[in-house]
This record gives structure tokens, sequence and C-alpha cells, in this order.
């Protein structure tokens, strides 16, 4: 059977019922999604938070979800701090003062900058935003979907003879060719249709707009024309996004978009142009879009109805990428306070090539931090997490500060993924 | 089931897999028609427009892929006999032409090097 065992590896396990049910676990809600009493709880995640994130694809299947029997998060203290941001952007939204947040989640293999999504994306949907979330950065690049060439200022998609012009163009240097990908926005869409179906049902549309014989009375129904005709789907988005960052009278909600894996964004796909050169991945238009919202180029940052702008890096699955590795470090030390021509300020090395389309984006990113993520602390937040585990039946030994301190240190000083994994290591 | 350039293949296969089946095609040229035609490495033939499929067959009309490369190909081999070259005449014999050792190893010479050679 076609696509079977796709199905099979990539499915999504949330609940085993040979895991011991943990008594007094809470779910999460909009109270205790800011409690500082809460750090080191693990809290639960109930059954509509789960349909939601299911729709976004907020899961991995490398993610140890299989092992308990309730879907579960631990909180951080970095999940209060995001808490926070989210309650206070949802103030800010309410009180006609719109304030958007753009973070870039770093840190090393395993210390939790897809779960730190999840556990945002959970609270964006425990208050009512729209969530749009790009699961896996490298689904764009690696030209396995879908691409078609289209001028840098129109939306609409080129004819074989008018993509030969601007192929011609561009290869005299005077204009650069951007490119749609159809099947991935239409991807997008059908993730964001599904997953905020109730909170877009009820927001109708500001202008009318009439696509071929679909004519849309919400953003619903605005984002489901762009799932049923895949040709339509790069307007439609670009629509609804406007659509969602459009000040109106009649509110709307702000957006939390959650992006896994930016670091195949920073660098050249896979795939070709008509005369064979790669093409870099801030050529095709998805990619753009996204990377301008974050790095706030020409404006496109700022949400006019507020919103969270998150971006993770990848630590198993990161491709080399010097130009990015430096901006990350020009975005720390501009955060630090220093300025692009002190002494200190990292700069590339000379004589060497460095992607300067990275390297740019430094320029209009004022507000933009840089989260580096490190390991658990240990009295409070690893231990809490080893005594899910042991409540679970996963973890066998005896949670003891000595035990606890064990665990911490072998996992390189607490690192989250680390210390799951010795939390349900096989005892023989 | 799809025809590009009258061969028929079925919906499923990958473009680059239906192209590279053509004599004259192989990894480095589908790769090229593939990037002129902005297709995605994992197409399937299934999934190709029907403008698309006719400008891949005008693509493949215009290059020179099975049997005119065949005879090309043999045309040189008989070019080289016929003006009465060293080459040509290595072909004859079925010996090694580019200038390998004969005393051990000729017996992939032997099978290949022949006038009438078969593509």
């Amino acid at each position: 059977m076609i696509g079977e065992r796709k199905a099979l590896r990539k499915r999504i396990v949330i609940s085993n019922t040979n895991a011991l049910e943990v008594q007094g676990l809470r779910d999460l809600n909009v109270k205790n999604m800011v409690d500082e009493t809460q750090i080191g709880q693990m809290l639960a995640l109930n059954e509509e938070l789960l349909d939601h994130l299911r729709d976004v694809r907020a899961f991995k299947p490398t993610q140890n979800w299989n092992m308990f029997r309730k879907p579960s998060t631990l909180m951080r203290r970095e999940s209060v701090e995001m808490g926070r941001t989210i309650l206070d952007v949802s103030a800010g939204q309410a009180e006609e003062r719109p304030r958007t947040v753009r973070r870039i989640i770093a840190g090393e293999r395993g210390t939790g900058k897809s779960l730190m999504l999840l556990q945002a994306m959970s609270m964006a949907f425990l208050n009512d935003w729209v969530v749009i979330n790009v699961p896996e950065g490298q689904e764009y690049t690696i030209a396995h979907s879908a691409y078609a060439p289209m001028t840098i200022n129109s939306a609409r998609q080129l004819s074989p003879d008018q993509a030969a012009q601007t192929a011609s163009k561009q290869s005299q240097g005077s204009q650069e060719m951007i490119y749609n990908q159809p099947t991935l926005t239409a991807e997008l869409l059908q993730r964001i249709s599904k997953s905020n179906e109730n909170v877009l049902k009820r927001i109708p549309l500001a202008h009318e707009y009439k696509f071929g014989d679909y004519e849309p009375k919400n953003l619903y129904s605005l984002a489901v024309v762009g799932v049923e005709e895949t040709s339509l789907s790069w307007k439609v988005w670009q629509t609804l996004w406007e659509e969602l960052t459009s000040p109106s009278e009649r509110r709307r909600p702000p957006v939390l978009v959650a992006i896994d894996g930016i670091d195949h964004w920073m660098t050249l796909s896979k795939y070709r142009s008509a005369d064979y050169k790669p093409i870099h991945a801030h050529q095709l238009a998805p990619i753009r879009h996204f990377v301008e919202m974050l790095f706030n180029q020409n404006g496109a940052g700022q949400l006019a109805n507020g919103g969270i702008v998150l971006a993770a890096t990848t630590g198993s699955n990161a491709p080399s990428v010097p130009a990015f590795e430096l901006l990350l470090k020009q975005l720390d030390a501009r955060a630090r306070g220093l300025k692009m021509g002190d002494n200190e300020f990292p700069m590339p090395q000379p004589y060497k090539t460095v992607d300067q389309r990275v390297l740019n984006l430094l320029e209009g990113s004022a507000e933009l931090n840089v989260q580096r993520l490190k390991g658990l602390e240990k009295d409070v937040e690893a231990k809490g997490l080893l005594e899910y585990f042991a409540r679970s039946g996963v973890f066998r030994e005896v949670v003891s500060e000595r035990t606890v301190a064990e665990k911490w240190s072998l996992a390189g000083g607490g690192v989250i993924g680390e210390l799951a994994r010795f939390g349900s290591r096989l005892r023989v | 089931m799809v025809f590009l350039f009258s061969v028929n293949f079925p919906e499923r296969r990958m473009v680059k897999k239906a192209l590279q089946s053509f004599f004259g095609i192989g990894p480095n040229v589908s790769a090229r028609l593939l990037a002129k035609h902005h297709l995605h490495d994992t197409c399937r033939v299934g999934e190709l427009a029907n403008t698309q499929i006719l400008e891949i067959n005008a693509t493949l009309t215009e290059m020179k892929i099975e049997n005119d490369l065949r005879r090309q190909v043999l045309g040189n081999i008989a070019r080289l006999r016929d003006t009465g070259t060293f080459r040509g005449k290595r072909h004859a014999m079925g010996l090694p032409v580019r200038g390998q050792r004969t005393k051990n190893q000729t017996i992939t010479a032997w099978k290949l090097n022949k006038i009438d050679r078969k593509l």
C-alpha cells in the first residue's frame, strides 16, 4: 500500500496505557502558565489542546510522548516567562497598544527548543490566538516539493515565455528570481485552517475577495480556498496574512508564528534555477516571507494586532552555516550593548567569503533577541522531571538528592533531552 | 500512464528515473532537464501538468538521444576504421584502444571494442 510505511514511521503515539497514572497532575491553563510556583511541575495537556497541537503538527515522532499515560510538559523558568509574554501581548492587543515579540531560540542539541515552541503554541491556543507553525524548516529547502518562478513584485504565476523573459533578465543581473512553493503553502494553510478553525470562523473578512468560483466569507473559508486549489495557495496565503495583520475595528487575535529548524533557511537550498544555478533559500517566497517577518525587514515584523514570532534552530540536524552562526553572535553582541564599529563586535573573517544575504538581516532586526536554552536547574526543574518519570513507572531508581545530582551531571549539566534519556533507561 | 518521448511510464515513476531510462540521459543531464522545467527532485510522472509534458517532449526531441546518439557513436567508430587510423584497427581487432596493456586484462576490450558495437 502506498504510504503505509511512511505513515507508520511518522506516526505520533501520544499516550501509553502501560505507564502508571500520575496522581495530582494538573492541566495547563491560563492561570498556571504564569505561576512561578509551578516551575519544576509537569502540567498536562488537555484533550482539546491535544487536538489543536496534533493538527498543527507540534509533536514529533522522535519525542518520547509514547512512554507516559497523559502527555505533559515541564514548566521551566523560560516557560513561565513565555507565558507572561503571551499574556502581555494579549493585554496589549486588547488595550490598543499592539506589541510584537520576535525571538530566536537557540541552544545545544536536546536543550528543549522544539518543546519550548510546543509550550508557546499550547499557551497561545489557550488564549485563543491564531497559531501558525512550520514544524520542519527543512521541508522547504530539500527540493521534495513543487516550485515555480514568479516575479518579485507580483503574486501571479508566470507562463513559460514570461518565465524565460524574467530568466534572461535575471541572468543580466537586474532582477532576482523569486520562487513560489504551491504545495507547501497549501499544506501550511491546511494546518492553519484545521487547528484554528473555531477562532478563524468567527473572524469576518475586512474586504471582499473572489478567487475563481470561491467567495470566502470568513478567514476559515479563505484558508480553505488555498487548501483546495493549490495553484491559488500563495495568493490566498498573502491575503490571509494581510487580513490577520490588518488593524481593524473588529478585533483580530494576536498571531503566534513558530518555526522549527531555521538553520536550513539561511543557506542555499537544493533547488536549482533554470540555468542550473543553486537557489538560495531566501529566494523561495514562503521562506522569504517568514524571514522578513522574523528579522523585521521592510517593517514586515510589526504585526498590527500584536503577536510573537519564534524561530528555533536545530541541534541534531543543523547544516553548517557560518554566516548564520556569525549572525547569532552579532545579535548577542548587540544585546550586550556593542555596536557595529566596536572592536569586540563579531565580524566575518577577512579573506573568507560569507553569505551577505544572511549578514544583511542584522540591519532591521532591532528588537530581535536570541534566547539560548541551557540545562535545567538542578534542585527544582530536574528533580521535578525525574519525579514525574518515577511516578509514571519509567524511572526505576529512588529520586533522592544524590540520584538527581548524578543524572543532572551525566546529562551535561541538566540538558533536558539527555536527562529524559537517563530517566527512561532500561535497568537490566 | 504518461507518454514521454513516446515511451509509456506508470504514474508513480519519478520523472528523474523516467528520463534516465533513455540512452544518452544520465544523472547530470536529467538534473539539468528538471531544473530547466522547474521540477523538484522527487516529482512523479503523474504530477506533471499537460503543458509540462509537452515542454519536456519538445526538449527531448531537440536533444540527441536514443537512436540519433547510437548512430553518431557507431558512425564515429566507422569513420575511424574507414580513414585507416590506429584506433580504427584496434576497434576492428577487438583490442584495447586507449593504450592499455595487452598482456593481461583485455576481456572488456575483447567484449566491447567492435565496429558494430551494440549500444
